[in-house]
């Protein structure tokens, strides 16, 4: 928080220098700081305070008899995730987030690409069918798939018809159904950044390749898709990071069987008592999830100071 | 002439990748109507899951606590983000920075991780859990995506209006009041709209610090849903669902109008 006084006089330094509406009423001073001021003070109260506070808890030390916590230091409460079931719980989030985000970026490619090539009046329509589901209540949503993937539910009475299968389908309550759950809810915030990716790019690029021999797989994987990346790293980052912490999703269709982190933070607080540990928890989540955004962070300035370079030397 | 054709199975792809996006909210708006109990098959047209939802005390008195909790959020969110996103018009790159920086913390920050620390602020600090501690967690995303809303929409400002006015001796005030606000009137709606949305559906900051007095619409059907299903979670899910929908297709729509073209509406969003 220490950046944010500085910047706010810098700030006003700048607006006192071009102050032309304000200097004309002699308002020289407006003090336009005060704008920013509630949403400091909120911020401060609300946001920065309780994740300093939830630091410090992961060092304390929680007595699950008389439920209080003293603070001090001990890493004890991150020594303690190293048992086989937190353990088990962090890595299956992990893994869970990996592969939904790289199915998300399958799912949300060609959906972006079909989006793109269509007239604007089209690609309204589409945009829209992609966004409302997306804002319409996530917790029904994942509810809707308790009834598709239950045993003696939509999806089995459908393949069962189909003589696809026979007997249970047991999807429900296991990984499979909580990684259909978070590609399902996370959909939109892949398919949108690919789509502005692609709507940027000239058509006539994807004309000239197909005019040139680049037709369906080729087109894709060597024309469209670098074109995209972009928008794959942007959704990659707003699919992948709050899938990590997934609390709801693994609560309903992992059935409590199948845990993921958030819902091991949660029963700390809920069941167990032990709030040292589910900040311990939560400061652990928190803190891989930024390294992996200082990361690719990194890699694209990297990867646009390359690109620079490869500009400067063939031009 | 157009020399490329869609490649058929980008096309199917995508609209399989359509109907799956819409297919549950299909099945629970059918499943509501659902007389079969146990909703493996259809056992014809009913609308007693509905009359039961309505009976059910918890069910009102929880939409009534959703309804407060939403409505008082998108009061101080958007507060916050207008008067916020005021200042970073006009605010040094380094400050601007900053404030981005901290909105887009809030908008990928798992929920369950400052969920989690704000109600151990709260209780450390003796604070009676309840609306208003809702209200507080809401409003700290709540506001985020209202800014990103609001700062799409400010960009599009033509400064020159107000510099317009200005040179004719508008008062400050009157400028603000006169050219800024209504320009900034249908962005302002549509934040309110998807804030509103977003906190009345809430489970993860909720489940933190909703305490035991109060217990909103989504925490109950959670509830619900976590130990069985019932049909009545349809029935509620379904009224959710429209109501949903329409609240979304206003906003959605004010913001297409807002920034005519497709493409900008999701580029402005900030993705």
């Amino acid at each position: 928080m220490g950046t944010v006084p500085g910047s706010l006089n810098a700030a006003g330094a700048i607006h006192a220098e071009d102050g032309h509406t304000a200097g004309r009423e002699g308002r020289r001073h407006s003090p336009r700081v005060l704008l920013v001021l509630p949403t400091v003070v909120w911020l401060a109260l609300f946001f920065v305070a309780p994740l300093v506070l939830m630091a410090a808890y992961s060092f304390g030390t929680s007595d699950l008899v008389i439920y209080t916590t003293r603070l001090g230091f001990t890493l004890r409460n991150y020594g303690e995730m190293g048992d086989a079931l937190y353990l088990g719980a962090i890595l299956r989030s992990l893994e869970l987030s990996a592969v939904a985000t790289a199915a998300c970026m399958a799912i949300a490619l060609p959906l972006a690409f079909f989006t793109v090539r269509q007239r604007p009046s089209v690609q309204r329509l589409l945009l829209l069918a992609t966004i409302v589901p997306f804002w319409t209540s996530f917790l029904i949503r994942n509810y809707a798939w308790v009834n598709i993937l239950q045993n003696e539910g939509m999806l089995q009475g459908l393949l069962h018809r189909l003589g696809l299968v026979h007997g249970s389908l047991n999807i429900m309550y296991s990984p499979t159904a909580i990684g259909i759950g978070i590609v399902y809810s996370y959909l939109p915030l892949m398919v949108l950044p690919v789509y502005v990716a692609l709507e940027r790019l000239d058509p006539a690029i994807i004309e000239a390749a197909s005019d040139l021999g680049a037709h369906g797989f080729s087109l894709m994987s060597r024309i469209v898709i670098p074109l995209a990346t972009p928008g794959l790293i942007a959704g990659a980052i707003l699919v992948g990071i709050p899938a990590t912490g997934e609390f709801v999703i693994p609560a309903i269709l992992g059935g409590g069987k199948t845990l993921m982190l958030g819902n091991v933070i949660a029963d700390q607080f809920l069941n167990v008592g032990n709030l040292a540990l589910g900040a311990a928890m939560a400061m652990t989540l928190m803190t891989f999830l930024a390294v992996v955004l200082v990361l690719v962070a990194l890699a694209q300035r990297t990867r646009t100071k390359t690109q620079d370079a490869d500009r400067g030397a063939t031009g | 002439m157009k020399t490329f054709r869609e490649h058929p199975i980008v096309s199917l792809m995508a609209v399989l990748t359509l109907a799956f996006m819409w297919l549950p909210l299909f099945v629970v708006i059918a499943n509501s109507l659902n007389s079969d109990k146990l909703l493996a098959h259809w056992g014809g047209f009913t609308l007693k899951w509905f009359k039961q939802a309505a009976a059910d005390e918890a069910v009102r008195s929880g939409l009534v606590s959703s309804l407060e909790v939403a409505a008082l959020t998108t009061l101080v969110s958007v507060g916050l983000a207008l008067t916020g996103v005021l200042w970073w018009r006009r605010a040094s790159k380094r400050g601007r920075r900053v404030y981005d920086g901290l909105v887009y913390a809030r908008i990928i920050l798992p929920e369950v991780v400052f969920g989690m620390a704000l109600f151990l602020i709260f209780t450390r600090l003796h604070v009676q859990l309840g609306v208003l501690t809702m209200v507080v967690g809401h409003s700290v995303w709540g506001s985020a995506f209202a800014t990103v809303i609001l700062q799409a929409r400010i960009r599009l400002l033509d400064e020159a209006v107000e510099q317009a006015a200005a040179d004719l001796y508008a008062t400050p005030r009157a400028v603000f009041v006169k050219v800024t606000m209504p320009q900034l009137g249908p962005g302002l709606l549509a934040a309110s709209v998807l804030v509103f949305a977003l906190s009345f559906d809430d489970v993860v900051t909720s489940f933190f610090l909703a305490g035991s007095s109060v217990n909103p619409l989504p925490l109950f059907v959670f509830g619900l849903i976590r130990f069985h299903v019932t049909p009545e979670v349809n029935a509620i899910g379904a009224l959710v669902t429209l109501s949903m929908i329409t609240l979304t297709l206003i906003a959605v729509w004010l913001l297409m109008r807002l920034f005519r073209g497709p493409g900008s509406i999701a580029a402005r969003l900030g993705f």
